[in-house]
């Protein structure tokens, strides 16, 4: 069928996407361009959100991080200047540890789901937009959350302006 | 007032917590808050004697420790005729001692400590004497010793003076032990420990003759070193290195006879042991006669007191070890008195010439002759000379011992020649002759004079309260029932011959003050006078022998602490240390180095929990 | 059960999974190796990123009517951007103390 085909299309893309510029986050000897390389993963997900039916989330990752939290990052790397010189990554030793746990990590995870026999499908995935159901949930089976998220906002911002004022 | 009878006891105390809190800061405060307690207290007791005397009979307690299975401990009071007559001797000595210190401690550093430990002291003797039970009597027990400890120890900065304090209460504890071993072991076979209850116990033949046997033995081990008993009599005549007054007191009215007390206390339970009637009274009577012997030679004022309360202290013992309970009893009451008078007027000597010595006194009649008249009176009376009080009190002792045991009547007499033998020595050496030595110009405060006369009064007269001649009042109080008293007329006529000839022997080698005869005395009985003046070598064995197996034991103790536990718990200390060494250097402080120890133990866990289905067991 | 690798086509729910475990591990694989403070926050973005689309492909696949991991991404969303904004002033806070932003230099707590 075309649109599973499209589906499966772009979620190899997009998810290969993702998964080159984390990778690049990491090899990128040069500060900046990590930073470019997450945006392209930050998008790429967003993109992979938009395959998997969840329009909504797709645009806020987009907002959110793309938006706002990228721009944070970058004034943070703008006001901390980097000593080049130092090798961008920690000793050989705790480099090679570190990629091994996290393969290992991999491995166990990756393990485990595809052994479990998941539930089947409970309802048939639909493709229609999410932004009216999210919203709705969010004043009403998730109003608490909701406003202690938005409490914690505000401590954050608070706090972010404290700590970097006193520093 | 017999129901609040602990009133008396805790008027002191509040005395003394007043003190302690602040009252301290000025001495004349401090001083006559003490007084004033124990002025109360004294009306107090003689309400609480007449009540007595009236029939009443008070005991009250509170469960303290309920151990289950009906046993426990309590605390409590009693008030009976052998309570009440305690309660009298020691206020009213106490009254007499305390405006008397007025004077003698007047400038001293610590008169507001002194008043305070007084207050305490009297409290504990209180506490003591209203005790319903041996645990009260021995938490009170252990408290006189402590004031006894502070008192003797008041001037501190003398090294005498704390040495003696420290041996006073070392060796007054070793006695302690015992009692406490003899409590527990009273306990353990009657399961209480009031009087009342042990007494029915006894009587009832619930405790088996062996063990009331050793637990006697042991409450007695008790008596010996708080009345200074040998062979635990070592520390009374050094615990005259304490004030006078204290001396007074303590040592001589109070706190020495509570031994005394405690044996008349325990009396129903020592009737019915023999065995342990007959260790008693010979420790009594060997006692009394090897005190005084030491006495003839000393030429320390306080410490020639010292020796004959030692040896009064015996006679008292004897008498409860020969069953005359009573007149045991009697001859602490009189005792009291006279000794706490011969005290009071050696204060006034050595406060007149700022030194003990007998051989820098003499011819002190014509300064102090009120101290001369009452030391002579309080001196005939100890020596029972008819009809002063101690003659009434000895007499009853002596004919108790002469129809028991001919041995210790023998001893007794002797003694009692010794005893005016020594007490006449003194007079002489101290009051005839001429001047030996500088003397203060200054007269006695009134506050000094006025307790020897109001002391010259039952010195002279409480011997009466037991003749015959009025119906024996004392012993059919503290019976409860009519007791009459005989004059033994040839145990009596014996023992007047005897004193009389004492004092003859006195006259004959120190009359007029011959300070030098003492010299040529010594020189004749060298060998004697050796032994005597060394005290029979006792301390030597002290510290030369017993001293030295409780160092050895303590080196030895020392050793196998420092080699064996202290290893061991170093061991462990410094194996943690070790440990924690080589465990530190996992806190790299690195961040990264956590988070990789987070997720690698994450890793591990999920293979772990996972190895069941790996090894295939599905 | 042995494990069998879903095949390519068509996308199922453990192709999601596998893609949110494969970001987390790079992400996590960067968090431990970076020296440079604030590449580790990115590295970390990247790990919640990857927590995300597991949340995505599981609101698809089981309870596509309620959108509950839906909702709860956008919470973690929330709370990364509240984390991203505190790790950065602290991170510039270190700066200020040390002039640096080598993690490995920050070792006070070293025992």
């Amino acid at each position: 069928m075309p649109v599973d085909f499209l589906v499966a299309g772009g979620f190899y893309t997009f998810g290969l996407a993702s998964i080159i510029g984390a990778i690049g986050l990491i090899v990128a000897r040069n500060v900046f361009h990590s930073a470019l390389f997450l945006v392209v993963t930050l998008a790429s997900v967003a993109a992979v959100f938009v395959i998997l039916g969840a329009d909504f989330l797709a645009a806020v990752q987009v907002l959110v991080y793309v938006g706002a939290v990228m721009i944070l990052i970058l004034f943070g790397l703008m006001l901390t200047p980097v000593n080049l010189e130092v090798p961008h990554l920690a000793s050989a030793g705790q480099a090679v540890s570190g990629v091994l746990v996290a393969g290992a990590v991999f491995i166990v995870t990756t393990a485990t789901l595809v052994s479990v026999q998941w539930p089947k499908v409970v309802g048939i995935p639909s493709d229609a937009p999410t932004t009216e159901q999210i919203g709705e949930s969010l004043f009403t089976t998730y109003a608490l959350p909701f406003e202690i998220a938005s409490v914690l906002l505000l401590v954050a911002m608070i706090g972010a302006l404290v700590i970097a004022r006193e520093g | 007032m017999s129901n609040n009878a602990w009133l008396i006891a805790a008027l002191p105390l509040g005395a003394f917590a007043l003190i302690a809190l602040g009252a301290r800061r000025s001495p004349a405060l401090s001083a006559w808050l003490t007084i004033l307690a124990i002025g109360l207290g004294g009306a107090l007791s003689l309400q609480v004697l007449r009540e007595i005397a009236a029939g009443a009979r008070i005991e009250q307690s509170m469960e303290w420790l309920p151990l289950g299975h009906g046993l426990g401990l309590t605390v409590g009071f009693q008030v009976d005729p052998l309570t009440a007559i305690m309660l009298v001797v020691v206020t009213s000595v106490s009254l007499l001692v305390q405006i008397y210190s007025l004077g003698y401690m007047h400038g001293d550093n610590g008169y507001s400590r002194y008043y305070a430990a007084m207050s305490l002291f009297t409290f504990s003797m209180l506490g003591l004497v209203l005790a319903n039970s041996l645990l009260t009597m021995y938490i009170f027990w252990e408290l006189v010793g402590l004031c006894s400890y502070l008192l003797i120890g008041h001037w501190h900065e003398r090294p005498e003076a704390s040495a003696a304090a420290k041996k006073a209460f070392i060796v007054t504890r070793l006695g302690d032990f015992g009692f406490l071993l003899g409590i527990l072991f009273l306990y353990w076979h009657a399961g209480t420990l009031e009087f009342r209850g042990l007494e029915e116990a006894a009587a009832a033949g619930r405790i088996p003759a062996a063990a009331l046997t050793v637990g006697m033995l042991l409450v007695f081990c008790g008596a010996v070193g708080k009345s200074a008993q040998f062979p635990l009599h070592v520390w009374l005549p050094d615990a005259m290195e304490g004030p006078t007054p204290v001396s007074a007191l303590i040592h001589a009215a109070t706190m020495v006879v509570a031994g005394v007390y405690l044996m008349a206390r325990t009396f129903p339970l020592l009737e019915h042991s023999a065995t342990a009637m007959m260790v008693v009274a010979v420790v009594g009577g060997f006692t009394a006669i090897f005190a005084a012997s030491m006495g003839i030679v000393a030429n320390d004022i306080k410490r020639v007191l010292a020796y004959s309360t030692v040896s009064q202290l015996g006679y008292m013992i004897m008498a409860i070890g020969l069953g005359a309970m009573s007149a045991g009893m009697f001859h602490l009451f009189n005792h009291a008195f006279f000794k706490a008078l011969l005290f009071l007027c050696a204060g006034s000597l050595i406060h007149l010439m700022d030194t003990n010595d007998l051989s820098a006194m003499g011819g002190l009649r014509r300064q102090r002759p009120i101290t001369f008249i009452a030391t002579t009176i309080a001196a005939l009376s100890l020596a029972g000379i008819f009809p002063l009080s101690g003659f009434w009190s000895k007499d009853e002792i002596l004919a108790a011992a002469a129809s028991t045991n001919p041995l210790l009547f023998a001893a007794a007499l002797a003694t009692v020649f010794l005893t005016a033998t020594y007490m006449f020595r003194l007079i002489f050496l101290a009051f005839l002759g001429n001047p030996r030595g500088q003397t203060h110009d200054h007269p006695e405060p009134l506050s000094m004079t006025i307790p020897l006369l109001v002391l010259i009064v039952p010195s002279v007269a409480s011997g009466l309260l037991g003749t015959a001649l009025f119906g024996n009042p004392f012993g059919s109080f503290l019976e409860g029932r009519a007791v009459t008293a005989e004059v033994n007329l040839p145990v009596a006529g014996i023992s007047t011959a005897v004193a009389l000839a004492g004092i003859l022997l006195a006259w004959v080698l120190y009359g007029d003050g011959r300070v030098e005869a003492s010299a040529r005395l010594a020189a004749r009985f060298q060998p004697v006078h050796t032994l005597l003046v060394n005290r029979y070598y006792m301390d030597h064995l002290y510290n030369g022998f017993v001293a030295r197996i409780v160092l050895g034991f303590g080196w030895l103790s020392n050793r196998i602490d420092l080699s064996l536990i202290d290893a061991f718990v170093n061991g462990i200390g410094s194996t943690t240390i070790s440990a924690a060494t080589s465990m530190r250097r996992m806190q790299s402080g690195q961040l990264q180095a956590y988070a990789w120890a987070f997720f690698a133990g994450t890793v591990a866990l999920a293979v772990v929990a996972a190895l069941p289905l790996l090894m295939g067991t599905r | 059960m042995p494990p069998a690798f879903p095949p390519l086509y068509p996308i199922t729910l453990q192709h999601g999974l596998i893609l949110g475990a494969a970001l987390f591990s790079i992400g996590l694989a960067g968090a431990l190796t970076k020296r440079n403070s604030i590449v580790i926050l990115m590295a970390i973005e990247v790990m919640l990123n990857g927590v995300n689309v597991t949340f995505v492909a599981f609101a698809r696949q089981l309870e596509p009517a309620v959108l509950t991991g839906q909702v709860f991404a956008l919470f973690i969303i929330t709370v990364a951007a509240a984390e991203a904004a505190v790790g950065l002033a602290l991170i510039i806070a270190i700066y200020h103390l040390r002039h640096s932003v080598q993690i490995d230099e920050a070792n006070e707590l070293q025992g």
